[in-house]
């Protein structure tokens, strides 16, 4: 194989590197909790106006750009870039929603789509509280997950009754295998990366890939949220 | 692709079903033995909560499995439709106590869809697949893993 000389300049962006790690892990050391996200509902309220409201939708994937974000504005995301999932690389488009009074994103390119939800599902026996069971939708046959179980956990989540207060929509991941069950459904947004804050250190919580910064909502990444599922097989 | 080729790669399998609760279960036909009224069950002092007791069916001592319980559901009171399934299991010959006993279907192999198994390998290895009939979900059990080995040694003691 043939050596490719380096640049000079490769020693400078090094340097440049470990100076913004050091910056950035002063940063972002503190991860927003879900606490403190929920304290601040009343500032997200006022910037999702209830008239953003959706119904139930097709999410329609963003077209993917190829211009990256680059420039001064954006030295300060060098290290996020690094571990930002690809389309957060460029400006994408969330779907906005509720969970109880938590307001949270997920980027579009992880979801198929969105139903309205009856509560009605297949339980599957001795399976853990956040595993609401099965339903059949179009040939499918999807695990509905509790997603306030998910994101808030059993002592918070635990206190609400689900028979009085049931969950009203689904968002669907992309492969159609899992839904996660929400309340209200209220906008989709288009986000650019730098006005995230993203987490450096996802070892806990992985699926809390950042927050936005101006509305405070988690964004939240599905993919680490659903588990992993097996490829339906005859037996 | 012949006709019959087809049917060997993809066999049809005759299933039990039964509801407990909200939903309706599937148990291979073949390991069925006979599906009885509710009689007298004795308990048994000392057995696990699963265990409802004992009864006598033609002169052999039959466990019954309190069904419910296994599958982590809230108890309910026995009516006109609850019906004990004596069923053939690789180790035993149970009953298990169930809400009401529906029909026998047939379902081919393809049709049958592995349930997501989000717990434990133990919490519901015994979850065979799912499939739909009728605009709803059944779900098949396989009853050679209904009970775990500890459990089946218990059963010994009956």
């Amino acid at each position: 194989m043939n050596k490719v000389s380096r640049p000079v300049a490769v020693k400078q962006i090094v340097e440049q590197e470990l100076a913004l790690d050091s910056y950035l892990a002063t940063m972002l050391a503190e991860i927003p909790s879900t606490e403190l996200i929920e304290e601040k509902e009343q500032q997200v309220k006022k910037v999702v106006s209830p008239t953003d409201k959706v119904q139930t939708i097709t999410l329609k994937k963003q077209e993917q750009k190829t211009e990256l974000v680059v420039g001064v504005a954006s030295s300060t995301a060098v290290k996020a870039l690094s571990i930002m999932p690809k389309y957060a690389q460029t400006e994408f488009s969330a779907l906005f929603f509720k969970v109880g009074n938590l307001v949270l994103a997920a980027p579009l390119t992880d979801l198929s789509r969105a139903i309205k939800f009856d509560g009605k599902v297949t339980k599957i026996p001795q399976q853990p509280l956040w595993f609401m069971g099965l339903k059949a939708e179009l040939e499918k046959k999807i695990g509905i997950l509790n997603m306030a179980y998910l994101i808030q956990g059993k002592n918070r989540a635990g206190t609400r009754d689900y028979q009085q207060q049931p969950f009203t929509n689904v968002i669907l991941t992309e492969d159609g295998q899992w839904g996660l069950a929400c309340d209200e459904l209220l906008t989709i947004s288009k986000l650019t990366p730098e006005k995230i804050r993203w987490r450096t250190d996802r070892q806990s919580k992985p699926w809390l890939i950042g927050t936005v910064i101006e509305q405070l909502v988690v964004i939240v990444d599905i993919n680490e949220l659903v588990p992993k599922r097996k490829r339906s097989s005859s037996t | 692709m012949s006709k019959s080729d087809g049917k060997q790669n993809d066999p049809i399998m005759q299933w039990v079903t039964f509801r407990l609760g909200e939903e309706k279960y599937g148990i291979n036909v073949m390991q069925v033995q006979e599906v009885l009224r509710v009689s007298e069950i004795a308990p048994v002092p000392g057995a696990p909560s699963y265990v409802l007791g004992i009864i006598n069916l033609r002169g052999n001592v039959v466990t019954v499995i309190d069904t419910r319980n296994r599958f982590g559901l809230m108890s309910k009171d026995l009516d006109d439709a609850t019906r004990i399934v004596i069923i053939e299991t690789d180790q035993h010959i149970i009953g298990i106590m169930v809400d009401s006993v529906a029909e026998v279907v047939d379902l081919r192999a393809s049709e049958i869809e592995t349930a997501p198994n989000v717990g434990n390998d133990e919490s519901s290895k015994y979850i065979q697949g799912v499939t739909s009939r009728d605009n709803e979900l059944l779900i098949l059990v396989d009853l050679n893993k209904f009970l775990s080995d500890e459990e089946n040694e218990e059963l010994d003691m009956f």
